[in-house]
């Protein structure tokens, strides 16, 4: 009788996978070169389509228990909205980044930012003024279309978000008691969401990150060329508005 | 051959070092293909690749104190599922083995039964079920030891364990009598 764990090793030996000779010289390429934005096509409109479809349906799902029908719609830049007619159940309200591994132990901030700006398809831009307090840490998740990148200061934390030309990356998720509002954010539409929602993402193969949906508190929300920013953690507007004003 | 470990080329690479990154993917194609090649067959190569940039840019995010291998086989691991799973579930993954010279004499008749054994285990390994088709390639295809598949597939080694053991047990039924292993 053979060994049959013998026989699956011998086996890996003898696959006819594809050679990759190319492959170093491909991930080199593509590593050197900043990460390209994909020109929309018929089909990946009608994927992202699809997958904002799943998005929802997934999150909702997820979050429901119970049947919800979705009351209304609204979304800005890369931010889709979805009210729900029930209230959501308590979720994490740890703000974390999808697909962001572990922060090491220690480690200049300034480089993490350094090395976020070659994973994401946009110019990351800070807020300045005394009121910003420190930078304490970077995350980016290149899982995101065009890339995310969150900054986490002091008070608040100010996520960017590529805005993808093709519909929607994140979903946001608003019970009955949330309130949104129409607000300007340095001159540009924005909106102004307090009250319990959570969020997901898709990532780039469309698929929602159901695990990163959480709990979140008031949001301010607004784009700004191909960059959808969202300040998270600032309790009056006005605040978050003359941070979101500093923002270059 | 670039003798450094894996840990300074990870450290170089953080820094922008693009050569160092590339050691590492001349270091590990070989079992990334193969761990590929078992779950989503001929988009092996393309889920490589993808694995390989986005390691690159979530490293960052890896721990220095962890072990390389197996936290970029989990990315690897998730490409080519990602891709396994924008297919139809219900499409057979068609997984070969590669053909070899033939030898001539008497050698030449082992070598044939050699590669009709493996081409039967091949068609049997094909046919489990995505999640037992993905531990055998972690641990047997890509090589990881029973810790580094757990670490790669977050979970307790004891699923690990049960998993493969369960994956072993479909193969032997699979195989029954016909290649006696």
């Amino acid at each position: 009788m053979i060994d049959l764990e013998a026989a699956l090793t011998d086996l890996a030996d003898h696959l006819d996978h594809p050679a990759g000779d190319d492959l170093a010289a491909a991930v080199r390429r593509r590593i050197s070169a900043p990460e390209p934005r994909r020109a929309p096509s018929r089909s990946r409109t009608l994927l992202v389509l699809a997958a904002a479809i799943v998005v929802i349906l997934g999150a909702l799902l997820a979050i429901a228990p119970a049947r919800r029908a979705i009351a209304d719609w609204l979304g800005i830049g890369a931010v889709e909205v979805v009210r729900t007619e029930h209230p959501l159940p308590p979720g994490s309200s740890a703000l974390t980044v999808p697909g962001a591994l572990d922060a090491p132990p220690s480690g200049a901030v300034t480089r993490r930012l350094a090395a976020a700006r070659k994973h994401v398809a946009f110019t990351i831009a800070e807020p300045h003024g005394a009121a910003v307090g420190a930078l304490l840490g970077v995350d980016s998740d290149p899982r995101v279309p065009g890339g995310l990148v969150a900054l986490r200061y002091t008070r608040f934390t100010l996520v960017e978000i590529a805005t993808a030309r093709t519909g929607p990356t994140v979903g946001k998720f608003i019970d009955p008691e949330a309130r949104i509002e129409s607000v300007t954010v340095a001159g540009r539409p924005g909106l102004w969401i307090t009250g319990a929602h959570q969020i997901g993402y898709l990532n780039r193969a469309g698929n929602v990150e159901t695990e990163t949906v959480r709990r979140s508190g008031p949001v301010l929300l607004w784009t700004h060329g191909d960059v959808t920013y969202r300040i998270e953690g600032i309790p009056r507007l006005a605040a978050a508005q003359a941070i979101a004003a500093t923002i270059r | 051959m670039d003798r450094r470990r894996d840990e300074e080329l990870v450290t170089a690479a953080r820094e922008g070092d693009v050569d160092a990154f590339a050691v590492l993917v001349e270091r590990y194609r070989q079992p990334a293909l193969r761990l590929a090649y078992g779950i989503a067959g001929d988009e092996a190569e393309d889920a490589v690749q993808d694995g390989f940039v986005k390691a690159f840019r979530s490293l960052d995010g890896f721990r220095t104190d962890a072990a390389f291998r197996p936290w970029l086989f989990t990315i690897v691991a998730n490409e080519a599922r990602n891709r396994r799973r924008s297919w139809s579930r219900r499409s057979k993954l068609a997984l070969q083995v590669r053909e070899q010279p033939q030898p001539t004499g008497a050698a030449a008749d082992d070598v044939a039964a050699q590669h009709d054994q493996r081409r039967q285990l091949l068609d049997v390994v094909a046919r489990l079920p995505d999640r037992h088709r993905e531990v055998v390639s972690l641990r047997y295809f890509a090589g990881l030891s029973e810790s580094e598949t757990a670490e790669a597939l977050s979970c307790p080694i004891g699923t690990v364990k049960s998993r493969l053991s369960r994956a072993l047990n479909q193969l032997r039924t699979a195989l029954g009598e016909e290649v006696a292993l």
